[in-house]
């Protein structure tokens, strides 16, 4: 019998399982949904829009979005790291975490995309 | 100011339950806040519901140490470098002492912030505005210092890269709460189980009073204040690597780094309140539901919330003083083995509830990640590699 160590098996299982959970990570790919069509048992999943920005407010630490698909609006959330620079009524691809706040969904944002 | 009093009173009750788990942040509770939040702002305003967070994360950073001391001590024999001074002082019965001086730590950063408050409003923007497009590169050469410094580089090199990629897949998942299993596995269960292993026994514990020098007790404040002003305007960074960075700056005894580890987690949450204000950044989950409840923070609501950070602060060295003598009698008394197991279920449990089959996956795997430190004997603070490489990618590409 091969013997091994808790070092040896702690070693194995770490890289394959991390391996693992990279290769889920990436297969599963966000698909693109109507503004509509979300729906609460999607809450604290990443999800992913295509829309038009109507107007963007800010809070002290983020800036509000609000985003249409011509399906229907959604508040967009983002954290203040840099300036913004989104240009009203140009289409963007929003992916997120669909929440809830004040019995609303929004989205907070991971990734915002211009699309020409 | 009645209905302040009771946000008070119930965000310290939330504190002490956040606090005393291990694995439970306070983010996590005012994430959850947040989400009952149309509800609660039914019976309070914003700004009670803001005390009964900052009363809440506040309470927590002071009785965070309780389980940090008492909980998951390795075998001290052997690879003693990587055995982190508050379990050193549990195994030689000086666990009491431990959290004093802990508090000792949280208690003089509260005040610190406080006196620093006006010189920070003043010149947080410009160091912000001066370093932020370099907060990338100082996260970098942070990390190669923290493994350069090891004797062992390979293992440490290698064991932040693979909780770095660990770390980036499982947040790059479709899932809820990704961080309860990811942080929980690799700093909480992996300790636990590394505690079974070494079927430690814990010493009676004496109740002694702090011994220490005012001038060790300066230096750890002083080392604190300027590197936890800096490491609270970078993401990613914690407690933790302040803590190993800030020991680097002064040389400190066991004691001395105690009260750093406390004064850095306060000084932390402390800091960011007023980063909010000045700033404009959320550093901690906390804060970010604070900015979301209020909207805009102006600076009486600055002041409130040092005031009330104050007396929690109080309120809190009172309770984790009390919570640790009654520790202190227990943990020779009951089983410590049976205690780790129930602790290990109930993150298990806690995981499973927040993120399904999914969560016990990257907990299980986590744990593993987890024990390697311990097991080839360098420092668990490489396994922060797990939220630093996602954050260093993020601004460096």
């Amino acid at each position: 019998m091969l013997k091994l160590t808790l070092l040896e098996i702690s070693m194995m299982v770490s890289i394959l399982g991390t391996f693992s959970i990279l290769l889920i990570s990436e297969l599963s790919e966000v698909e693109l949904q109507e503004i509509k069509d979300l729906k609460k048992d999607q809450l604290e999943t990443r999800i992913k829009i295509q829309g038009k920005l109507l107007a963007t407010r800010e809070t002290p630490g983020l800036y509000i979005l609000t985003i249409t698909d011509n399906t229907a609006v959604i508040p967009v959330i983002i954290f203040k790291e840099d300036e913004l620079e989104l240009e009203k009524n140009k289409q963007f691809i929003v992916t997120g975490k669909l929440t809830e706040y004040k019995n609303e969904l929004e989205i907070i944002a991971e990734e915002i995309t211009e699309n020409d | 100011m009645i209905e302040i009093i009771i946000a008070v009173l119930v965000g310290i009750l939330g504190g002490i339950f956040s606090g005393l788990t291990p694995g439970i942040h306070t983010n996590l509770l005012a994430t959850l806040l947040l989400s009952l939040s149309p509800f609660l702002l039914l019976y309070a305003s914003p700004i009670i519901l803001s005390v009964l967070i900052v009363s809440m994360a506040i309470t927590h950073t002071f009785l965070n140490v309780l389980p940090a001391v008492y909980l998951g001590a390795p075998d001290s024999e052997g690879n003693s470098l990587a055995v982190l001074p508050g379990h050193r002082m549990l195994l030689q019965g000086k666990g009491y002492e431990a959290v004093a001086l802990t508090l000792l730590g949280s208690f003089l950063a509260i005040i610190m912030g406080i006196i620093l408050t006006p010189l920070l409003l003043k010149f947080l923007p410009a160091l912000y505005s001066s370093i932020k497009n370099y907060i990338g590169y100082f996260l970098l050469l942070a990390s190669i210092y923290l493994v350069m410094r090891e004797r062992k580089k390979f293992w440490s090199f290698f064991i932040f890269m693979l909780a770095g990629i660990f770390g980036m897949s499982v947040l790059n998942l479709n899932m809820k709460e990704p961080l309860f299993p990811l942080l929980s596995s690799l700093f909480g269960v992996a300790g636990l189980l590394i505690s079974l292993k070494d079927n430690v026994k814990i010493p009676k514990q004496k109740i002694t009073k702090i011994k220490i020098e005012k001038r060790e007790v300066a230096k750890a404040i002083g080392s604190a204040s300027i590197v936890g002003t800096f490491i609270s305007l970078m993401p990613g960074l914690g407690p933790a690597q302040a803590a190993i960075i800030g020991s680097q700056i002064v040389k400190l005894t066991d004691k001395g780094f105690l009260i750093l580890v406390g004064s850095l987690e306060t000084l932390g949450m402390v800091i960011s309140f007023i980063a909010i204000f000045s700033i404009q950044k959320a550093r901690n989950g906390a804060v970010v539901v604070i900015s979301r409840l209020m909207g805009t923070i102006t600076q009486r609501d600055l002041i409130l919330f040092l005031i009330i950070a104050f007396v929690v602060g109080l309120i809190s060295i009172f309770l984790s003083l009390k919570f640790a003598k009654i520790f202190s009698k227990l943990i020779t008394k009951i089983n410590y083995q049976k205690l780790c197991i129930s602790i290990l279920i109930l993150i298990f449990l806690m995981a499973f509830w927040l993120s399904s089959f999914l969560g016990i996956y990257i907990l299980i795997i986590g744990s593993f990640i987890g024990m390697l430190p311990s097991l080839v004997g360098i420092g668990k603070n490489h396994l922060m590699g797990c939220l630093l490489l996602p954050v260093i990618l993020f601004f460096l590409l």
